[in-house]
């Protein structure tokens, strides 16, 4: 029988060893967080659900190298969320098959709200979408888990299976070129700032 | 998430949860896992079976010689007294050099039957009864752990093993 309140570890060690009901409910403990993450990249109701799938099939193919951040999959999901984003045409081939099994969206969502934000935040949106895109993508992981997602710098580095001074170097190389690419927008001062472990605390 | 941010829509959460569960359940590494330890429990429940039928089997069919001939136990019943013990008699054959030998047990105990020795109610002190009298009922020759020689009053050929003896080798 499995506790809902169990621990991440405890939930991810029955997970792995293939109960299903553990693995569903890692699955609903974080799927919210990681479709906002996914959405807020995508912008598709649809695309960002299809995400929340291939992230957790992509934890039970990658089961056996997750890591538990201070008692947390999050920042793992997280990063995966990020690399999956950043890749999505090529993850939807490798589940192509799995997802095509999933109920059409178009039947059943309601683009109204998303479509409004789409076109309110577009100009801002876009230059900014840009200037990731620019990054590499191992900076541009950095800055989803840092700055996007609030992480402390330590989750982040532990997530991503960097050094932290790695994941540093790598924050204040990515934080200059955005800062360079976005001079011309009119952006609050603070968009930068990035949360250590201590602040988080 | 913002007020504005949507949510996953429910049909497809159902979906996913389903697709998750089917994908942990169609794992090739967790079916052969699954199927050894389905092998190894069924094959632990076979051997299991044979060995039971085995030590079965030796209880049932367990057959020993005669070992000891220097006295016969002739039971009177096989309902065993309170103390663990079969009522009845030994008896023996004495020879000239000493002790006693028996070479037929079945016989010795069959006498013993038509004399109403072990009959119920015999008086030991009571004059000899008339031995066409008396009726002799089946008996059966089992082998006692300490290869005694026993003569049970039964017709069942499986007396012996159900009494905790052996039956008489052939």
């Amino acid at each position: 029988m499995i506790d809902e309140q169990e621990s991440d570890a405890a939930l991810w060690l029955a997970a792995s060893s293939g109960t299903e009901r553990a693995f569903v409910v890692i699955f609903d403990r974080y799927r919210s967080r990681i479709f906002s993450s996914a959405y807020r990249r995508t912008n598709q109701i649809s695309d960002a659900e299809e995400i929340v799938a291939i992230v957790f099939l992509e934890a039970w193919r990658l089961r056996k190298r997750v890591r538990i951040v201070d008692g947390s999959l999050l920042p793992w999901l997280l990063a995966v969320t990020a690399n999956v984003t950043s890749n999505l045409s090529r993850s939807q081939r490798r589940y192509g098959r799995m997802i095509a099994r999933l109920p059409s969206p178009l039947e059943q969502e309601d683009h109204a709200p998303a479509v409004d934000e789409q076109l309110d935040g577009r100009p801002c949106r876009q230059v900014l979408d840009d200037a990731l895109a620019s990054l590499s993508a191992g900076d541009r992981a950095v800055i989803e888990l840092c700055l996007v997602e609030e992480l402390p710098l330590a989750a982040a580095a532990a997530a991503l299976e960097l050094p932290v001074g790695t994941v540093k170097s790598r924050l204040h190389r990515a934080r200059k070129q955005l800062q360079s690419r976005l001079a011309i927008a009119d952006l609050p001062d603070d968009l930068f700032a990035v949360k250590t472990t201590e602040e988080v605390a | 998430m913002t007020s504005h941010e949507p949510e996953m829509t429910e049909a497809r959460t159902e979906a996913i949860r389903d697709l998750l569960a089917q994908t942990i359940r169609d794992e090739p590494e967790l079916r052969r896992r699954r199927t050894r330890r389905r092998l190894f429990v069924w094959g632990g429940i076979g051997l299991l079976t044979v060995g039971g039928l085995s030590t079965a089997g030796s209880v049932l069919f367990r057959e020993a010689a005669i070992t000891d001939q220097s006295i016969v136990q002739c039971f009177s019943s096989t309902v065993p007294n309170p103390d663990g013990s079969f009522p009845g008699s030994g008896a023996t054959v004495a020879t000239k050099d000493g002790p006693g030998r028996v070479d037929d047990a079945l016989a010795l105990c069959t006498e013993m039957w038509r004399q109403g020795v072990l009959s119920p109610g015999f008086d030991p002190v009571a004059p000899p009864q008339e031995p066409d009298d008396t009726r002799i009922p089946d008996l059966q020759v089992c082998v006692m752990r300490d290869g005694i020689a026993a003569v049970v009053p039964s017709d069942d050929a499986s007396i012996c093993q159900s009494l905790g003896m052996s039956a008489l080798a052939d």
